[in-house]
């Protein structure tokens, strides 16, 4: 359990953190959505202590991170993965982290063997490839069995392969009812991983909610055809439907496909196609953060 | 390679440790004048009688001195900090030739080493002569030899260029400056330690001791008999700085194709 | 605390930067050992007249004191600057947000480790130059046990100058910035010295690292006159005043890189 409240942090004049408030629940992976610069990582640095809020507070299993003893028993965290040593091998990188908490080297070597770096554990760190040193910091965070596990931005940069791994550690992580948190610029990406969203802008909470109410609400309704389309159209509408006229068919919205379906049979009018459209959560995202995007292309 | 020579110019000038730098040699010029100052001052409140003990070294040694270290680092510092952020990948990927990059490098470095060793030396002259004024205090009672001031360029040029070779070579800046101070201070102490002759023909060859030499300035005169005898003439001297540069700057070019990290 | 500190040397001993170091430290053995040589043969070859005047100069490991105290720096400097420009610091102060532990962990481990080397140093020196000179110069004349404790002073200052290498290195953040404030305290100080008028310039080069050792153990001031007649700076400094000093500059430097990370942001 993560809980943030009414954190604020200003750089200079620059707020990148401004008076936010959410929880991260177990048992779930919790996106942490926002575009560049939105404050996800700022915030990150705050719940793990590392920066100092100007007001506000993060709570860890209900309580401060820096009062906890031994914190890597607790919370796991991937922060930036390149962030190592390079003339250090992973084995001693681990190592040293380990000490810190009094974790053993049975437990680095486990560790090691999990994120499928045991080829390379005594190689020097600078040698390895992007891909690799995620899996480095993600063996890193584990190394506590901790119930709390923070990843930023994991797969940037990964290949197909390790998105899917990561994914799945992910998954299975929460499914082992701990407490999930990543951040993500991408809705993609979070739409395959999260059970439940926090979006960001300017350092602002723009969205909470899973991602079936998200999916709820910005669904793109039932796209239908008919030699008949007229008549459709009326009877949809009497039933309170929303009809648009699409090119050689009906976008039908606040409708759902069974109840068109009946609604067509009563009244003996033919259907040639109902798709129901998914939601599109990357455009939802888009119109939830365009506000807030920092930086944006100049399109000319 | 003007193009490139004005990205190392932008990248040069653009950097905290050149600010820090441009700081550093007007403050030890102003501090220079003020230790003047404090000899005149001193040797006016004097009785006339006592007046002849006072006398203060030639200043330009002093700010000569930090002129050397901060461009040595500046040099370091050129390949250094580009290596420690990974801005190297970028500078190698738009300029594949890293030849090219290091000569660009090389050129704006030696350009500015050369102007500005040569202005503070000058300045720290013209300032501390200008504050003892008519007073008959050695060192600044006599002109001063225009080339012994004048080659104070070329000597904070050849400290610039072994920063850089050195940088380029090992590309961390805490082992570079250590070798230089190795360089600077370590290797004078073993050739005072040297049997006769030895001493005076190692002496002789030391970085620090160069810019006198090129000058044609008698060092035992100036330092006394606790100094080695300097053996080069001015035309050996310039020989022996091209050769400092040479063994910087070669081992540097061939290194330079190393991969990256 | 001890399972940081093991942390601590783990992280010390694998890294490359520490590898050269010991590499330097021993062939600053080396290095002063034909040192030795180098003065004894030259001191033979003297006069009696001359000798008469003249000590020879120190011991070596007087002579390399000041390079000992500069690796030793180094070893402070990068125990932070190196986790700072890599970025692990985030990592280490994550898994230890109680900073002020990580930060004495690091000086113990800088400590031991730059005691160690210097010992090492200081000894062996000691013993070669011992072996090559024998009783052939004045310098070398007391006994082991007379110079044990200046022996002990020489590599002490080291530890001290580490643990202000630790600080500078936490409050500055940057490698290069620290380690040429070192070298100005322990090389260039000196020779701007030289310049200043009296007192001025022998209480500051009392304050200087080189002027450590023969202040901790009470060596009487070495007057002297520089070519230009002015005096050579000496050591004012009365023992407890200097071991007060000694400490002062340790609790100074800690303090300070207590305050800088505690109250900073990992950025």
């Amino acid at each position: 359990m993560i809980e943030v409240h009414e954190l604020t942090k200003r750089y200079g004049r620059t707020v990148a953190v401004d008076g936010l408030s959410f929880q991260v629940r177990p048992g779930l992976v919790t996106g942490f959505l926002g575009p560049n610069g939105a404050g996800k990582s700022t915030t990150m640095r705050m719940i793990l202590a590392l920066d100092a809020p100007d007001s506000g507070s993060t709570l860890v299993d209900g309580r401060p991170y820096a009062s906890i003893k031994r914190p890597m028993h607790v919370v796991g965290a991937l922060l930036d993965a390149s962030s190592v040593h390079p003339g250090r091998s992973a084995l001693n990188h681990l190592r040293a982290l380990a000490r810190t908490n009094g974790i053993g080297t049975s437990a680095v070597v486990a560790a090691i063997e999990r994120v499928g770096l045991a080829g390379v554990a005594r190689k020097k760190v600078g040698g390895f490839s992007l891909g690799m040193k995620q899996r480095l910091g993600i063996a890193a965070a584990l190394l506590g069995d901790p119930s709390v596990l923070m990843f930023d931005e994991p797969v940037n940069g990964l290949d197909p392969e390790g998105v899917r791994w990561i994914r799945e550690l992910m998954r299975g992580l929460a499914a082992e009812g701990r407490t999930v948190l990543v951040s993500s610029h991408l809705m993609s990406e979070m739409q395959l991983t999260a059970d439940r969203l926090v979006i960001i802008g300017r350092g602002k909470l723009i969205e909470d909610a899973t991602v079936g109410e998200l999916t709820d609400r910005f669904q793109r309704g039932v796209f239908v055809r008919s030699p008949r389309l007229d008549d459709l159209s009326a009877v949809l509408t009497a039933a309170g439907a929303e009809v648009a006229a699409e090119k050689g068919g009906l976008s039908v919205h606040g409708l759902a496909v069974p109840a068109i379906g009946d609604l067509a049979a009563g009244k003996g009018i033919a259907l040639h196609e109902v798709t129901p459209r998914g939601a599109s959560l990357e455009e939802a995202y888009m119109q939830l953060t365009a506000e807030s995007v920092e930086y944006r292309a100049v399109s000319s | 390679m003007t193009g490139l020579i004005a990205a190392e110019w932008l990248k040069f000038h653009s950097v905290r440790a050149t600010r820090i730098v441009a700081c550093v040699i007007p403050a030890s010029i102003a501090g220079g004048a003020a230790l003047t100052w404090y000899v005149a001052d001193t040797w006016d409140k004097m009785a006339p009688a006592d007046r002849d003990q006072v006398s203060i070294a030639s200043v330009e040694e002093i700010t000569l001195s930090v002129s050397q270290l901060c461009f040595a680092i500046l040099g370091v510092l050129a390949m250094t900090a580009e290596y420690k952020t990974g801005l190297i990948r970028s500078t190698f990927t738009a300029v594949p030739s890293r030849r090219l990059v290091l000569a660009a490098k090389a050129i704006v470095l030696a350009a500015t080493a050369l102007v500005v060793g040569t202005a503070t030396s000058v300045l720290t002259y013209l300032v501390c002569d200008a504050v003892i004024g008519e007073r008959p205090i050695p060192y600044y009672d006599q002109p001063a030899e225009p080339a012994a001031l004048l080659t104070a360029g070329p000597s904070t040029l050849v400290f610039a260029m072994i920063g850089l070779g050195l940088g380029t070579l090992m590309r961390s800046a805490a082992g570079a400056i250590t070798a230089i101070v190795g360089l600077w201070y370590v290797l004078p102490i073993v050739a005072l330690n040297l049997p006769v002759p030895w001493d005076s023909r190692v002496g002789s060859v030391l970085l620090t001791r160069l810019d006198a030499q090129l000058a044609g300035v008698d060092l035992v005169a100036k330092y006394g008999e606790g100094m080695p005898a300097a053996l080069l003439s001015p035309l050996a001297a310039a020989i022996a700085m091209a050769a400092y540069i040479a063994a910087a700057l070669i081992p540097a070019t061939l290194t330079i194709r190393r991969d990256l990290r | 605390m001890t399972a940081v500190i093991s942390a601590e040397w783990l992280k010390l001993r694998s890294v490359r930067s520490t590898h050269y170091i010991v590499g330097v430290a021993v062939l600053l053995i080396g290095g002063a050992a034909l040192l030795s040589l180098a003065r004894v043969t030259a001191w033979e070859n003297l006069s009696a007249a001359t000798r008469a005047d003249n000590t020879g100069g120190g011991t070596t490991e007087e002579t390399i004191l000041q390079f000992m105290q500069l690796l030793g720096g180094i070893v402070g400097v990068l125990a932070f600057t190196s986790e700072y420009a890599t970025g692990l610091i985030r990592s280490t102060f994550a898994v230890m947000p109680r900073r002020p532990t990580v930060l004495i962990a690091k000086a113990a481990v800088v400590a031991a480790g730059s005691a160690l080397m210097a010992t090492v140093v200081v000894f062996s020196s000691y013993g070669l130059s011992e072996l090559i000179v024998g009783d052939r110069m004045p310098a070398y004349e007391p006994s082991f046990t007379e110079q044990l404790p200046y022996l002990a002073a020489l590599a002490g200052s080291v530890v001290v100058v580490s643990l202000l290498g630790l600080g500078l290195g936490a409050v500055l953040r940057s490698a290069t910035g620290a380690i040429m404030i070192l070298v100005v305290l322990i090389f260039v100080a000196q020779m701007v010295l030289l310049f200043l008028p009296a007192p001025w310039k022998h209480w500051i080069y009392s304050a200087l690292p080189v002027a450590l050792p023969d202040q901790l153990t009470g060596v009487p001031p070495r007057t002297a006159e520089a070519p230009n007649g002015s005096a050579v700076p000496h050591t004012m400094l009365s023992i407890p005043g200097a071991w007060a000093f000694a400490v002062a500059i340790v609790v100074a430097s800690l303090g300070a890189a207590w305050a800088a990370i505690s109250r900073r942001d990992v950025k």
